[in-house]
């Protein structure tokens, strides 16, 4: 990652945090809040690698639970392994099918709703599952394959997803 | 920001990154990490805040206005063929409306007899937490205002939480709701006991009641106000809605009704006691 993508990355996540911060507290879907930050680490894993997925998992997470009461630390866990995990299906966006990217956005969010719940609950946090979290995952999985085009289009003008793309198929 | 090279190791990188996540968790857990965590916490929420503060002003009247089309949804069919003036005048009534309980709840707060006069801070809640693990809120007072990590938060009707971050101009507020959240509670002839939240839209499940405690729906329970509480005595929590004697189980299976309705929190009164007290 040069500096300049690092800059530009940086910009990304908080351009996401605030709008998850500002903007998603008033458009609840369903009595459930869109994740906008993790449509984001998803997009950046399956564009721009499974490394830097992670690292921007992390700082994304990392961001995140400065404005959470939740234990700190587990959303930039939860969001690492997130951005990991879908750069490890970068091969997939490729191809360069929208409808590609956007389901594994979608089906990456729900794995970090799953995985936020699950882990809050094995440090004690109690109540993270119940009927809610089903409504939560399917609600959170179809707003990012709804927002993943512009997820993406975030990512790529980070220009990570440019320089993956290079150092693994070479300049075209 | 940790530079990622094609020619690095992934898993590495995870690995490390994972690392750290677990050692801040287990700061968090240890409370080693409570002053820079909450300082670094304080920071962000004072950057946000006007920001959230000023899109919360755009949002609030387009949200009412939303509102106010689907519980008018029949009416709006009915009327078809009313005119542009007809939906203004609409909308000013759901203004008026709005308004109006504003002031109902900021008359309710004015003069709460269950403070016994300690000093509050009323102040309006911009936000709802946009996490769906963590039932907190944004108020509009921080400590610029008085208001301090650990004071005890109240509607008209009663208790609704306690605020966990206070930076200057907004403090959050973790709901009773919450599932971290805990009240220890008082009722009947001086029994105590626990209250734990359940999350959003759950009732409190109360905790070490003994079996064959003659409970019935609808008792009210206040806090308990024991020494090391971090609430105040006496002030009022919620109403017992179910209460269950489970054969063989060391306590009673209780529910407890909020009586704060948290769905419709505008106004709140920040009550200045400190736990230490």
């Amino acid at each position: 990652m040069t500096f300049k993508q690092r800059v530009r990355v940086s910009l990304a996540i908080v351009l996401a945090l605030l709008v998850q911060e500002t903007v998603v507290p008033q458009t609840k879907v369903l009595g459930v809040f869109p994740d906008v930050v993790l449509a984001v680490v998803s997009a950046g894993g399956m564009l721009g690698g499974s490394m830097n997925g992670a690292i921007i998992g992390f700082w994304a997470g990392f961001a995140t639970d400065l404005f959470l009461t939740t234990p700190f630390g587990l959303s930039s866990l939860v969001f690492t392994l997130v951005g990991y995990g879908t750069g490890s299906l970068e091969t997939l966006a490729t191809s360069g099918s929208k409808a590609i990217v956007a389901s594994i956005v979608s089906v990456a969010s729900a794995v970090g709703v799953v995985g936020y719940a699950t882990l809050s609950a094995l440090v004690g946090v109690g109540g993270t599952f119940s009927n809610h979290l089903i409504r939560t995952v399917v609600v959170v999985s179809l707003v990012n394959f709804a927002i993943a085009p512009v997820a993406a289009r975030l990512v790529r003008w980070t220009g990570i997803a440019e320089t993956e793309r290079t150092a693994r198929y070479g300049a075209s | 920001m940790a530079i990622a090279r094609r020619s690095g190791r992934p898993r590495f990188t995870l690995l490390l990154l994972v690392l750290t996540s677990v050692s801040v968790v287990t700061l968090y857990y240890r409370g080693n990490a409570h002053g820079p965590i909450a300082e670094a916490q304080r920071l962000a929420q004072t950057a946000v805040s006007p920001v959230s503060g000023l899109v919360n002003d755009v949002a609030h009247p387009i949200e009412s206005f939303f509102q106010g089309a689907i519980h008018y949804g029949s009416l709006e069919q009915a009327n078809a063929r009313l005119t542009q003036e007809n939906q203004q005048l609409t909308g000013q009534l759901l203004s008026a409306n709005r308004y109006a309980q504003e002031a109902a709840q900021l008359k309710q707060l004015n003069g709460l007899s269950y403070l016994q006069g300690t000093p509050n801070v009323v102040a309006e809640v911009i936000d709802f937490d946009p996490s769906n693990f963590d039932n907190a809120v944004e108020i509009d007072r921080g400590t610029s205002s008085g208001v301090a990590v650990g004071m005890p938060v109240v509607s008209g009707a009663g208790l609704i939480g306690r605020v966990t971050l206070a930076s200057a101009h907004a403090a959050t507020v973790e709901l009773l709701t919450s599932p971290s959240s805990q009240v220890g509670v008082r009722f009947g002839n001086n029994q105590v006991a626990v209250a734990n939240g359940q999350g959003e839209g759950k009732q409190l499940k109360v905790n070490y009641i003994p079996p064959g405690t003659d409970l019935k729906p609808g008792e009210p329970m206040l806090t308990s106000g024991l020494q090391g509480s971090i609430y105040p005595p006496d002030i009022p929590v919620g109403r017992v809605s179910q209460s269950r004697d489970d054969p063989g189980a060391l306590q009673q299976s209780v529910s407890l009704k909020p009586l704060a309705n948290f769905s419709k929190l505008d106004f709140v009164s920040v009550v200045e006691w400190n736990p230490q007290q």
